[in-house]
């Protein structure tokens, strides 16, 4: 079993420790980097400000998960209140919590990041044996036919009809069991998230794991990183435990794009241009469920199966769709099909539904800050995306018309059915981007730490390094200077053991005490 | 509604929730669109009025009877397959949701309850309290909230969000729709555990 420190194991009301390297996170970013360095002899310290919460404890009731693994126990949101920002806030991280799909940053993302951000070290070929490695490392693997559900199969059928490309998703799963549970976690351990994978080789390799602990500053001496401050809460009564320092040669945050940030302005320490928490994005995704004359139960099988990407590339749209399935009480929200019987009418055809999600290639508007000493996250979908949104409507209903759906039911606050295929763009035309119009929700917040060559542009440098504080490093999602577009975990996964790698090839300039 | 109503509620609604800073009970149940409710207590039967129900932890006795009815409204469950809205925990499993919030969302929510409850008046339905119009009416009230002004219809979500994660989060409201709940116990399905240590390998760092 994975030994974890958590605050009922600690009984001294201040801890003092010393390491090589403390992390921050222990998420995709956050567990890679502790295995990397561990594995290479380094002292390491992880810290998690979630709890640690066995397998065998989730218990596939997504409400209860929701409060128990996920960031403010699911509630999340943004300051307009009208999109909810789902992250795993637990050992592990989101990779608990996530779906299993995993992609590799798609090339052309590449390509711009290297055009515009001078980010010209990450290339397919530089980062094609991360990707490898990870791979093999997580089992990812195309889904094989058993993994695709009768919900993607509708999806696949409509778009292949279309004549649109469709393709099986890749997930990090071990021989999975289809109990489509994955946003709860996975009780038996098919999901190969850091839980049972890097969090245990890096303990392997003598990484010290603790839970519970909320890093509150980052210390600096000189210019350069010289350990953090934390607070040991019990997470069931919410009450300070004990203070902890930790004196490191390497900080390294992994906290994700909207805790890292906060951690880093509530250390003061800001960026030459000021753009610490700015630039966030977050692949606002809806719902799209539509009704078949047959059932369709889209709850059972794997809950991620096909995607379609025929309009991946920004010029062609910049969204995918993805056949996900979905419990009948989150088909049930994810539209408005009217009140009282007409909704109770909606319900009880829950089984006859098929869904997919649609994820946009959004820009970099919105903003995480600390207002009045709290977190805020300030975002709106922009009118330059808006279009793609309208778009992802469009092709989901024509895919699901072509698979012979009776009609089709979109993420809206009001009432909007999609009768037949003829109403599509009249329908999906008069939706107006106001706050609330949409039922949204991000599970890919990214961007707020921008990675790039020139300090008045990103925060930190190609290699996660921030521009003005030697040896602290961030390793997390906040550093993609623009979206991906599509799942983001294996590509933080790849970035972190690629930041890893570099902080090895230069340990003269890190560590004090060399192996 | 006619303009000069549409001018007023807007008015209303934006004068009185301009102080709220925080409206993160609006998103708050956004999550809801992903859950759905808790534990046990009352039922969801219509009171006679407001003292017929106790208060709940986090719900004080109006709360408890606004959401009462509606719920009555929004799950008229009668004589059809569904479980019975009054056989439901709805108010209790409600009550422990809010206990989970900060004070601030709680606080922004019996807010937006009190211009729900009152906003008919405005509005001309009959002049009438939300909790006191007879259901046909309170679903037409209802459904012009989510027609209205953005802020109706973010109101009017979560209020509707919170009810219904209330229902369907009890397990006795999955038989009718086939929904199989958990499965791993039910099937036997025993954990793979921690994955094997890799070898250790090096990917190719060309910097």
């Amino acid at each position: 079993m994975l030994k974890v420190i958590q605050a009922k194991d600690i009984k001294s009301s201040e801890l003092n420790l010393k390491a090589d390297v403390v992390i921050v996170g222990s998420g995709a970013g956050g567990a890679v980097m502790a295995y990397e360095l561990a594995a290479a002899g380094k002292q390491v310290v992880l810290l998690e400000a979630g709890p640690y919460v066995p397998s065998s404890q989730f218990n596939e009731k997504f409400p209860d998960m929701l409060e128990t693994l996920y960031q403010d126990h699911g509630g999340q949101v943004t300051k307009q209140g009208d999109l909810l920002v789902l992250q795993g806030r637990c050992l592990g991280g989101s990779t608990v919590v996530n779906g299993c799909v995993t992609f590799r940053v798609p090339d052309f993302i590449l390509e711009k990041w290297g055009a515009e951000y001078g980010l010209t070290n990450l290339t397919p070929e530089t980062l094609s044996p991360y990707f490898e490695k990870i791979e093999r490392n997580l089992s990812i693997h195309t889904n094989q036919p058993h993994e695709i559900n009768q919900n993607s199969r509708k999806l696949e059928q409509g778009a292949k009809a279309l004549g649109w490309s469709v393709k099986p998703l890749q997930r990090n799963t071990k021989d999975c069991a289809l109990t489509g549970h994955c946003l709860s976690g996975c009780k038996t351990d098919r999901k190969q998230s850091m839980l049972v994978t890097y969090l245990p080789w890096a303990s392997h390799y003598g990484a010290q794991i603790y839970s519970d602990c909320l890093v509150t500053e980052i210390l600096t001496d000189s210019g350069r990183a010289s350990g953090i401050k934390a607070q040991v809460t019990d997470p069931q009564s919410g009450e300070k435990v004990a203070d902890m320092t930790v004196k490191a040669d390497l900080v390294v945050v992994s906290a994700g794009a909207i805790q890292t940030p906060l951690l880093f302005l509530r250390s003061q320490l800001g960026s030459q241009n000021d753009s610490i928490g700015k630039n966030f994005a977050c692949h606002p995704s809806t719902m799209i469920v539509a009704e078949f004359e047959k059932d369709i139960y889209t709850w059972r099988g794997a809950m991620l199966g096909v995607y379609m990407d025929e309009f991946e590339h920004p010029d062609k749209g910049g969204f995918v769709l993805e056949g996900g399935g979905a419990g009948p009480m989150e088909i049930g929200m994810s539209t408005e099909p009217g009140t009282g019987k007409s909704y109770l009418e909606f319900m009880s055809n829950a089984k006859n539904y098929a869904s997919c999600i649609s994820l946009i290639h959004d820009h970099n508007v919105g903003q995480v800050s600390v207002q009045d000493g709290q977190k805020q996250i300030d975002y709106e979908l922009s009118d330059d995306d808006f279009p793609a949104m309208k778009l992802a409507f469009k092709a989901a209903a024509k895919i699901y018309f072509k698979a012979g759906a009776k009609r089709v039911f979109l993420p809206t606050v009001d009432k909007r059915i999609v009768e037949s295929e003829d109403e599509i763009d009249s329908k999906i035309d008069g939706i107006e981007n106001t706050p609330f119009a949409i039922r949204m929700v991000s599970y890919h917040p990214q961007g707020t730490m921008r990675m790039g060559t020139d300090p008045g542009r990103s925060v930190t440098n190609e290699y996660g390094e921030h521009h003005g504080v030697n040896g602290l490093f961030v390793a997390d999602a906040s550093l993609f200077p623009t979206s991906i577009i599509v799942n983001p975990q294996e590509s933080v996964y790849a970035i972190s053991n690629y930041i890893a790698d570099y902080i090895l090839a230069n340990e003269e300039k890190y560590f004090t005490r060399l192996n | 509604m006619n303009s000069l109503n549409n001018k007023s509620i807007e008015c209303e609604i934006r004068n009185d929730l301009s102080s709220m800073q925080r409206r993160t009970f609006l998103a708050r149940t956004a999550q809801m669109g992903l859950l759905a409710g808790f534990g046990v207590i009352a039922a969801c039967s219509k009171p006679d009025s407001v003292s017929a129900l106790p208060a709940g932890e986090a719900l004080d006795r109006e709360q408890m009877f606004f959401f009462s009815h509606l719920a009555q409204v929004l799950l008229p469950t009668a004589g059809t397959p569904l479980t019975p809205v009054n056989q439901v925990p709805v108010l209790s499993n409600l009550d422990k949701l809010m206990l989970t919030m900060p004070q601030s969302t709680r606080t922004d929510l019996a807010a937006a309850i009190k211009l729900f409850e009152y906003g008919g008046m405005v509005l001309g339905w009959h002049f009438s309290r939300f909790t006191r119009m007879p259901d046909e009416d309170a679903i037409q009230y209802i459904d012009s909230w989510q027609t209205g002004h953005p802020m109706q219809q973010g109101i009017v979500s979560v209020l509707k969000r919170l009810v219904y994660s209330s229902y369907w989060r009890d397990d006795s409201t999955w038989g009718p729709l086939d929904f199989d709940g958990p499965v791993s116990e039910k099937w036997g399905l025993t954990s793979l555990g921690e994955a094997p240590l890799p070898q250790r390998q090096s990917a190719h760092l060309s910097q």
